[in-house]
């Protein structure tokens, strides 16, 4: 079930909150959380229910081995490397197993029939959220303990799909505190508007960007200048309205249930930098890849120095690319920004200063140009858009010759935008998302504290609401489903 | 406004412009989408704006 369909919208959700603070109310919270489970479980087999028995396993171990590592101390190493195995082998075996096949079998020039295995929904997510957990337990952070709490904790599902990815210090605390069981008008109308925003830049941003970056996508052979950079940044802007506005989406119904869920973004195309990037940029994912990739792994490595804490960093944005999915594109995406952190971090030793503007525009298209490999199919297809995007004819709308004739013979007339299949809107599109991620002192999540629930705010929510629930005839998945 | 008002209101206000949306479409059908003729107009729109 998707959070930009007519049935989660008018059935699924409904239902869930009513009955939540029905049991709540009438019952005890028990049954309330044991309801919000099942419809957790409800809404994650909606796409599948032969996914259903792999999540229930990976919940069982998982807390069945964290209660070992709490209760056996002497044996707790052995434990955690169990725990560990566990989670990495079955992350292994359904997202990269296909990917070592065709590998060893380019590399080894061997014939293994791949497995093609389908992805099971949200492994990546709740595998990570897991793991958490359990090196928690193994270090002694862990104080919840309750099942229910912990399966609610990696099952509620306004996170479970695509995230943000939480803590379990931030939420089993919050399904067994007494303020979540009772209804609270101004998390009901701050979760309403928030979802509203997430909603609108879901249907009517994202999924409208989404048709010229496919179809640039499908067709890098024969793109011109425009055309490419078009296709590059219709993605870059599909990508962040995408991803932003399904997190808001999940932050605003995780209120209507009074739990707060954790920032991922906070306007990250306003990036200085790549640190500042990747501190503004799916946050929850570099707040765990910091915590438990980066810092072990440069523990391991001995004495700390300014280069082991590079190599570190290499390494990790190379896990946190392969985490994206198994394809050389993610490996090559991941590379590249751990080498630009690295850049960054010399870059800051050397105390120069560049123009904050000069730093935006060198971050802005590293960012556009790293997402074209992030979404192209293969590498080569990545090449042709960088081809197009440098050297490529540069062809403006034929109905402007009349206007700009004085120009024929330095450049060329043609169809507009014709392999993105673009429009006059699609300029506008690009024009009016630079002003909406650059111009804004606010953003989603920063406008929570101060909202004021008055006309304005019921006219531009109630209008966005609207508008959005209009446009769901034409719902597509959202990206981050897939990793 | 108080927020309950302020909640009820942002539910209800789409939804009453939804309905009536999908009522209007509904009963106009200015492009004949349903074999449906409510109120007996006798020329619509063709597909193409004309």
């Amino acid at each position: 079930m998707l959070f930009n369909s007519y049935e989660f919208i008018f059935l699924f959700l409904p239902v869930a909150f009513g009955v939540y603070f029905f049991l709540n109310a009438k019952f005890s919270p028990l049954s309330a959380k044991i309801w919000i489970i099942f419809a957790s479980l409800f809404f994650y087999s909606w796409w599948n229910i032969n996914y259903l028995p792999l999540i229930t396993l990976s919940i069982l171990v998982n807390f069945f081995i964290s209660q070992a590592l709490m209760d056996k101390p002497r044996s707790k190493k052995f434990y955690l490397l169990a725990g560990l195995t566990f989670n990495i082998g079955l992350l292994g075996y359904f997202k990269y197993m296909d990917f070592f096949i065709k590998n060893l079998n380019w590399g080894f020039n061997t014939d293994i029939p791949l497995l093609h295995l389908a992805l099971p929904l949200a492994i990546s997510f709740y595998t990570l959220q897991q793991i958490a957990y359990l090196v928690d337990s193994y270090g002694g952070l862990v104080k919840e303990r309750n099942f229910l709490d912990y399966t609610l904790f990696v099952t509620f599902f306004p996170q479970l799909i695509a995230g943000p990815i939480v803590h379990h210090k931030e939420m089993m605390p919050q399904f067994s505190s007494l303020e979540a069981k009772v209804i609270n008008y101004k998390n009901i109308a701050t979760g309403l508007l928030v979802f509203s925003i997430g909603l609108f830049k879901k249907v009517v941003i994202a999924d409208t960007f989404a048709k010229w970056a496919s179809a640039g996508h499908a067709n890098t052979e024969v793109l011109n200048l425009l055309e490419a950079w078009a296709t590059s940044l219709s993605y870059t802007f599909q990508l962040y309205f995408d991803f932003s506005g399904y997190t808001d989406m999940a932050i605003g119904i995780a209120l209507l249930f009074n739990i707060k869920l954790p920032q991922n973004f906070n306007s990250p195309y306003k990036s200085t930098g790549l640190i500042d990037f990747w501190q503004r940029w799916h946050m929850t994912l570099t707040r765990f890849i910091t915590t438990y990739i980066y810092k072990p792994f440069l523990k391991s490595l001995g004495k700390i120095s300014f280069e082991k804490a590079m190599f570190a960093t290499v390494f990790t944005m190379f896990i946190a690319g392969l985490w994206h999915g198994a394809a050389w594109t993610f490996v090559i995406f991941g590379i590249l920004h751990g080498l630009a952190i690295a850049i960054n971090h010399y870059w800051k030793k050397t105390k120069l200063k560049l123009h904050i503007w000069l730093a935006w525009f060198i971050t802005f298209n590293f960012l556009n140009l790293s997402f074209v490999i992030f979404r192209a199919e293969s590498i080569e297809k990545a090449i042709n858009i960088f081809t197009a995007m440098f050297t490529g004819t540069f062809i403006l709308n034929y109905r402007w010759y009349d206007k700009l004739k004085f120009l024929d013979g330095h450049i060329e007339f043609g169809a507009w935008m014709q392999h993105v299949q673009g429009d006059k809107y699609t300029l506008l599109a690009i024009i009016f998302s630079f002003i909406l991620t650059l111009g804004l002192k606010i953003n989603s999540t920063t406008i929570i504290p101060i909202l004021q629930f008055n006309k304005l705010t019921l006219f531009v929510g109630t209008l966005m609401l609207t508008f959005s629930l209009l446009k769901l005839h034409q719902v597509s998945e959202f990206l981050y489903f897939n990793f | 406004m108080n927020l309950k008002k302020w909640t009820l209101l942002y539910i209800l206000i789409p939804l009453f412009l939804l309905v009536s949306i999908f009522s209007f479409n509904f009963i106009i059908d200015p492009y004949s989408i349903t074999p449906y003729n409510i109120l007996n107009i006798p020329n619509k729109f063709a597909r193409d704006d004309r």
